[in-house]
């Protein structure tokens, strides 16, 4: 069983889904206990195997499929394509130690999210079955080593994604619905293009066949060694090949690149985050924000960095650009916002700003930072959402201004909310403050060690946490302190405590964001092989290919 | 041997009956359904419609042993046509959509007369794909067209009539150019059969911008019967208005046709140097023009009109690459094209026997009617191509071998039509969603309680459809496999 723990994680959803479907509207409570054996299956499953990973020594080597665990390998597809050669497609699958905290902290939000979807009441069964392909999908992305099978896990979870957020959303939800979907469908157009450049361009070494054709592949980790490009090819290093001065190679890394800051998302691709999260229900916004941003970011470093590294080291300075963009410019949004839930939207582009600036820094603590951040961005914004949630499912109205002094009415809520603020804001002690303290040291040093993004960029980084704590401050002194005011007098006693299912989504949160903050080495062990190893591919394939395009191009 | 004497010219025409087996059978059809309705004085059409439906099945079985008996394929008929297995594998689509489209068959209140007409447009087809020499071409084209005049106009309504004057008068202007080109690349080349050698020479001899011009005239034809860019006026009236079987078969049959045309005639044309970028230049608008234009329709029918226009132009890229991946992409995503556009078809006439006709009236049907809505949702994304739908795959062969060809070629064009392509989608995206769109997230003003659910064949033929769909992207190798047995280049004699 523990051969196929990956497809057990991917697919047990599924298989809810199915029996969700073949049930009757009626029935929501046993839907909704199926669904969350599902989700709950999911994460015993992705905690074994986290537990496994402690276990496992650090791998040593270089970045190949011996660093992978759990590699579960099959032929999907083979196509022979006569003399232009063979097509071959596997279902690969396997987690290293970048995936496996973004692979639990998943299926753990995913928990989180499924006991928040327990008020939905209205189609309740369509609901439910959409919401467990999601997980599918989202788990199959973290694992998948195909490229083939990423981007099929990848480009399905829009489906879900958009029914979710336009049925059971907000008053502006087909709108919100639609822009999400069209925005993230330009990301996975790009990222199609380059990734046909890419199958056409390498060929397995594994795999020769008699008389001499290639076997064309989509496997990740045969793109990230440089050798495996077929002399001639386009996307070959050594291809002299160019559009309008920039190369094919430069331009394929950008088409990936801006695929998966759209979905980060990042300055200026980031307007549908706002709309999406404003009308999605109190779930998907903790979805949407808790792991789907992070695909992006998880895109960066396992295709991006890896197959293209000499444009990825030629374009950190617009890397860091970008992050430090996003950092200042989605602080000072979200300290304008009057809806609560779209300051918490703005705080992640601010957030992911950070990811941005860390892989771009190229320094383990760049890279660990920015992992560390996507994996605490996720508890903390999952956390932000649901105290919106909260709030709005009481009241129905998200308005800072609606409200005043909610900590007379609501202490308990009130200390969790500081709690969460706190530690989005990077309070020392809880894990927001050591990713973003990782990003800047990283940043700080690139321009010693490596020179790849300059000081000042960590500088005004350091900005955004000023930013962030004005407008989290502000926020707490608006409507949590002072004399209770409210919109409508009704509200005082529609506003209760948190109830028992509100605790049990908060308390796992809670734990984690002071257990990250106390004891970073927990991740950070966890990670810190693959980190260099990814690291290290990335800068000596990226220095070889520069050195010998200088070299041949002189 | 001489090849004068009437007697040799008779044996070989009697020699080459064994290998039109499929288009005798069809033929034999048409007559003999003729009769029976003649017996019957019209009264029978469910008779009718099992004996279509035998015929086309007949006419299927027919092809497996030529396909296995002749990989490279004969000229038959003195060199009119010829039956290789581009021929075989087109005509075994083109009878499948004949299959599928007498599956509509049952609920419509159509006179008997419908069956055999569209017997006989889809030999038209049929002969269209196995032509060699542009005199069968035509023959072939004016056959399915004149059926294609009839059929449309098998609603009796006014608007049929309108429509139906349209493509009668827009097939004449289209037919009377390609008769004019075809009079002038003989007047080049001394001959008709463009599939020889002598006609490559020929042409490749003659003078270059009268050369082109008498292609584009002969491609005006050819473009009139796949609805490309410009010459696709008619696609969104007929689409609308034609019986709604009526206008599945003309999404696939007569473009199908064409598209095989094209492909033998662009082995030769070649020749002249700026013929394939002119075929990728009108792929690309079409591409552009159907995308826009669909986008602001408010009546289904006409959507897919407009979407079919950019199809089109999807299906038109891998020819005019005209390399042997390109060429399997494109049967492989013809292939596909006929289950998701049928899929379409085939629910929206289940809408309209409901009278539900634009996009408002969707509204909120997903709610009681979910079969419907997923199957139309899973149509719709395999259209646009979104995986896990075979579409997806077809998409991605046809973009695959774009970048290939731009591997080998020295510019950047391809790269560009590219990227046009691939953006294109997104802008798909947006009007193939609409249905789903309205089905799902809008809620529903009239109260729909009276509208009938699918009946339990309706379902299974949805199924089927969906089936393959997901078959084929789950299993895409088992349908290369078989395209790839089909030989490439078109045999050149």
């Amino acid at each position: 069983m523990m051969n196929y723990l990956l497809s057990l994680i991917i697919w047990t959803p599924v298989a809810g889904a199915l029996i969700v479907l073949l049930m009757k509207d009626k029935q929501a409570t046993a839907i909704r206990w199926i669904s969350l054996a599902a989700v709950l299956l999911q994460l015993a499953g992705s905690s074994i195997l986290l537990f496994q990973f402690y276990q496992f020594p650090e791998s040593s080597g270089g970045y190949s499929i011996e660093s992978f665990h759990f590699v579960e390998k099959a032929n999907w597809i083979t196509m022979d394509l006569g003399s232009w050669g063979v097509l071959s497609i596997d279902y690969l699958l396997g987690v290293d130690g970048l995936s496996v905290p973004l692979l639990w902290m998943s299926t753990l939000i995913l928990v989180i999210g499924m006991i928040s979807s327990w008020s939905i009441t209205k189609q309740v069964k369509g609901y439910f079955a959409l919401y467990l392909l999601l997980s599918s999908s989202i788990i199959g992305c973290f694992v998948a080593l195909d490229f083939f099978l990423f981007y099929i896990f990848f480009e399905f979870m829009l489906l879900p994604m958009y029914f979710l957020i336009g049925i059971w959303g907000g008053v502006r939800r087909e709108y919100a619905s639609i822009k999400f979907f069209l925005y993230t469908l330009v990301g996975s157009v790009l990222i199609l293009v380059a990734m046909i450049g890419l199958y056409i361009s390498v060929s397995d070494p594994t795999e020769i066949l008699a008389d001499g054709r290639l076997v064309r592949t989509f496997n990740l980790l045969h793109m990230s060694d440089p050798a495996n490009f077929i002399a001639g090819s386009i996307l070959d290093p050594t291809s002299l090949k160019e559009w309008g001065g920039v190369s094919i190679r430069s331009l394929a890394f950008l088409f990936l690149f801006v695929g998966f800051i759209i979905k980060l998302p990042a300055v200026p691709f980031h307007t549908w985050l706002p709309d999406a999260h404003v009308e999605a229900p109190t779930p998907v916004s903790v979805v949407l924000a808790g792991i789907l941003l992070k695909i992006g970011g998880y895109g960066l470093l396992r295709i991006a960095y890896p197959i293209f590294p000499e444009a990825a080291l030629d374009y950190s300075w617009w890397v860091g650009f970008l992050g430090v963009v996003a950092i200042i410019y989605g602080g000072f949004n979200a300290m304008a916002q009057s809806d609560l839930k779209k300051l918490i939207a703005y705080s992640s582009v601010s957030h992911m700003g950070f990811v941005l600036l860390g892989i771009a820094a190229g320094t383990t603590e760049g890279y660990s930072g920015a992992v560390f951040q996507m994996v605490s961005h996720g508890f903390i914004s999952a956390a932000l959402f649901l105290i919106a949630g909260v709030l709005y499912d009481r009241t129905h109205d998200r308005m800072i201004e609606n409200y005043s002094g909610l900590a007379e009415k609501m202490p308990y809520f009130t200390a969790v909310t500081v709690f969460f603020f706190f530690a989005s804001l990077g309070l020392p002690g809880l894990s927001g403050f050591i990713g973003e303290l990782l990003v800047f040291l990283g940043a700080f040093q690139s321009s010693s060690v490596n020179g790849q993004v300059p000081q000042w960029m960590a500088v005004l980084a350091t900005f955004g946490l000023v930013l962030s704590a004005a407008y989290y401050l502000w926020t707490l002194q608006r409507m949590f302190y002072g004399r209770l005011a409210l919109r409508e007098v009704a509200w005082k006693d529609m506003l209760t405590e948190l109830t028992n299912r509100e605790w049990l989504m908060f308390i796992p949160l809670v734990f984690i964001v002071l257990l990250l903050g106390i004891f970073p080495h927990f991740l950070l062990d966890l990670m810190n092989g693959s980190i260099n190893q990814l690291k290290e591919l990335v800068f000596e394939n990226g220095k070889t290919i520069i050195q010998s395009l200088n070299s041949g191009g002189s | 041997m001489h090849k004068e004497g009437l007697s040799f010219q008779l044996l070989e025409a009697l020699g080459s009956l064994n290998q039109v087996g499929p288009e005798l059978a069809i033929g034999a059809g048409i007559i003999l359904l003729l009769i029976v309705d003649l017996i019957t004085s019209g009264k029978r059409p469910l008779l009718l419609l099992v004996l279509s439906m035998l015929f086309a099945f007949v006419a299927l079985w027919l092809i497996l042993p030529l396909w296995v008996q002749m990989p490279e394929g004969g000229l038959l008929f003195s060199g009119q046509l010829i039956a290789d297995r581009h021929a075989l594998f087109s005509k075994a689509i083109i009878l499948l959509a004949l299959a599928l489209t007498l599956l509509f068959g049952t609920g419509l209140q159509l006179r008997t007369e419908y069956y055999y007409i569209l017997l006989s447009l889809t030999l038209g087809g049929m002969l269209m794909v196995s032509s060699t020499t542009l005199l069968s071409v035509y023959l072939g084209l004016e056959l399915a067209s004149i059926s294609g005049y009839i059929l449309t106009v098998f609603g009796f309504k006014k608007l049929n009539f309108e429509a139906g004057i349209k493509y009668l008068l827009f097939g004449a202007f289209a037919s009377g150019l390609m008769l004019y080109g075809i009079s002038l690349l003989y007047g080049l080349t001394g001959s008709l059969a463009f599939t020889t050698e002598a006609f490559t020479t020929q042409l490749q001899q003659a003078n270059e911008p009268l050369a082109l011009f008498a292609i584009v005239l002969v491609l005006m034809g050819i473009f009139f019967k796949i609805a490309l860019f410009p010459m696709h006026l008619w696609t969104p009236d007929i689409y609308q208005t034609a019986p709604v079987p009526v206008a599945a078969i003309f999404s696939v049959v007569p473009k199908i046709g064409g598209l095989i045309v094209l492909l033998r005639l662009t082995e030769s044309f070649s020749v002249v140097s700026s013929y394939s970028q002119l075929l990728i230049f009108m792929a690309s608008v079409s591409i552009v023009f159907g995308n826009m234009a669909a986008l602001n329709q408010n009546n289904v029918r006409r959507m897919l009109a407009y979407s079919s226009i950019a199809q089109a132009g999807f299906l038109v890229l891998p020819i005019a690459i005209n390399d042997g991946f390109a060429v399997t992409s494109f049967y492989f995503y013809i292939f596909i094209y006929l289950f998701m556009n049928y899929l379409a078809f085939y629910l929206v006439d289940h809408m309209e026997r409901e009278q539900k006709f634009s996009f408002n009236d969707y509204k909120g049907l997903g709610k009681k009617h979910a079969f419907l809505a997923v199957a139309f949702l899973v149509a719709m994304m395999s259209l646009v191509g979104f995986p896990p739908l075979a579409g997806f795959t077809g998409k991605l062969y046809i973009f695959s071998s774009l970048w290939n060809e731009w591997q080998t070629s020295s510019g950047n064009l391809l790269l560009i039509v590219l990227l046009l392509a691939a953006g294109n989608t997104v802008v798909a995206l947006f009007y193939y969603l609409k249905i789903p769109y309205f089905m799902f997230l809008k809620v529903e003003e009239k109260d729909t309680s009276g509208m009938e659910t699918l009946t339990a064949g309706q379902v299974m033929t949805a199924c089927l459809l969906v089936f393959m769909l997901v078959f084929f992207f789950l299993k895409p190798d088992s349908l290369i496999q078989v395209i790839q047995q089909i030989p490439f280049p078109v045999t050149q004699l």
